[in-house]
């Protein structure tokens, strides 16, 4: 695997993440995967609230974590697949949700909690941190990296 | 009628047998697959349905003393919910009605939940309005009659049951995170300190739990653990002060703007001792009448899933062997039928 660092900045408001989300959106394209990486409250949902507000989809994304897996449509017709895998504890519990059919389709996929599938996420992919500022509770520190597979070159 | 309900929608294997409005049984995983067949079913296999579902049905007819030909028709949730999980409901029960040539009809989870509130002697009449509160849903919808929708408020993020589940985790609480902060919030002081409610600049009946959720994160942060630990109690109240008061709010302003006179709270969350005190005692100066379901029918369970599939079956409405899963099935969205 290859990781190449893309962007490293420090927002905040909630709108120098929009326009960081903004600036991010140029680079990706229908059937590409971007996880997400942050604790509780880091913002990985408004992100992809953000990311999708942005593509004009049909309804505003909310949180998957019950259902593990939310499908929006992009303006354009381009499906965009909200994943949020908080619950999940052990792999035999992906075993029925057809991952591969989303994460290798033609859709875009935005994964909250990727950590917990760290083994199944698919190459290439973008990966984006999101931390947590020491006493600025309103900042946030965004880093995001590409992941390839090394072979590639 | 005599109906048989499956719900595998998420984590609960269920099955359910009611006639009209009475419950004659009403399994669900965690307790008989347990008692019944010895030894804990590893969380492993917690989404394995498909090992659970002959069990469970043959128990919920077994209590309710029933044959699969005395039985009027089969009802199965057949959305929202995990696509694999409810198609192992959809397909046995399609299984089922194939060789009993019995009608059958895909429910609407959240429809399901709203007849929790037909289910024993309940005396709910229309138009009434209904807060759906679980894990995975927070809404204000205003049914008119049966099978009628009309949605006035819903989150704009995280649901309400995932805030108390999240905050749980925050404070260090074991899971399942609701019953754990409304017990613990009982003995606490809910103005100890003051919890944003989301969206209440805005004169709108929809929810945002997100905001308060970071704010809980940031005063755990900020507290010394010592402090926390002492305090856990009031933090807990403080924090379901923020959260249930939105919803108690939203509601009855949303009863009074519609000229409602009658509130159904369904979902898990309805079982939180807190909103049922409060919504009672908010509805009380507006002669609007509150009802509750039984607390066995506020989480996942077949029974609501059978009596909301007994008024399709009722009025007519059939699935057919096509019958799909819906993994975004919206209430009021109709796919079940041909």
């Amino acid at each position: 695997m290859n990781r190449q660092l893309l962007l490293k900045q420090r927002v905040n408001s909630p709108g120098e993440t929009e326009a960081l989300v903004s600036d991010f959106l140029s680079h990706v394209s229908p059937g590409q995967t971007i996880a997400l990486y942050g604790n509780l409250g880091s913002g990985k949902t408004f992100f992809v609230q953000t990311l999708c507000r942005l593509l004009a989809t049909e309804e505003p994304p909310t949180s998957p974590t019950f259902t593990i897996i939310n499908e929006y449509r992009a303006q354009g017709g381009m499906p965009v697949y909200h994943f949020d895998f908080y619950r999940i504890e052990h792999d035999a519990e992906l075993a029925n949700l057809g991952l591969d059919d989303y994460f290798y389709g033609d859709g875009l996929c935005l994964i909250e909690w990727a950590d917990k599938i760290a083994a199944h996420l698919p190459l290439p992919r973008f990966e984006i941190y999101l931390d947590f500022v020491e006493q600025q509770p309103e900042a946030r520190d965004i880093s995001i990296h590409l992941v390839i597979d090394k072979n590639i070159f | 009628m005599r109906i048989l309900g499956v719900e595998t929608s998420c984590d609960e294997t269920s099955a359910a047998v009611i006639e009209g409005n009475r419950v004659l049984s009403n399994v669900i995983s965690s307790q008989s697959v347990h008692l019944q067949f010895g030894g804990v079913v590893p969380e492993l296999a917690s989404r394995a349905h498909l090992r659970k579902i002959i069990p469970i049905v043959e128990a919920a007819l077994e209590k309710s003393a029933t044959r699969l030909t005395d039985l009027d028709g089969f009802a199965v949730t057949h959305g929202p919910g995990l696509i694999g999980a409810l198609l192992v409901g959809v397909n046995y029960v399609k299984g089922l009605a194939a060789v009993w040539q019995k009608p059958f009809i895909g429910v609407n989870h959240i429809e399901g939940h709203v007849y929790s509130n037909f289910l024993g002697d309940s005396g709910v009449e229309f138009p009434f309005l209904c807060l759906l509160v679980s894990g995975g849903h927070t809404q204000i919808v205003i049914i008119d009659q049966h099978l009628s929708y009309r949605l006035i408020g819903k989150t704009r993020d995280d649901a309400v049951g995932e805030a108390f589940d999240k905050v749980a985790k925050l404070l260090g609480l074991p899971y399942p995170g609701g019953p754990q902060i409304d017990r613990l919030a009982r003995g606490g002081d809910e103005n100890y300190t003051d919890f944003p409610i989301g969206l209440s600049r805005e004169k709108t009946f929809d929810f945002s739990y997100s905001g308060l959720k970071t704010a809980v994160l940031n005063y755990v942060n900020q507290t010394a653990p010592e402090t926390l630990r002492a305090h856990m109690p009031d933090i807990c109240a403080a924090f379901q002060k923020a959260a249930v008061g939105a919803l108690v709010e939203r509601t009855i302003r949303a009863a009074r703007t519609y000229q409602i006179r009658q509130i159904t709270v369904a979902g898990g969350v309805a079982a939180n001792s807190y909103l049922r005190s409060q919504m009672s005692a908010a509805a009380e100066p507006y002669h609007i009448r509150v009802h509750f379901p039984e607390m066995q029918y506020c989480t996942d369970n077949a029974a609501m899933i059978a009596r909301a599939g007994l008024e399709r079956l009722q009025r007519g409405y059939r699935s057919s062997l096509k019958l799909n899963a819906y993994p975004s099935l919206q209430l009021g969205e109709e796919k079940n039928c041909e």
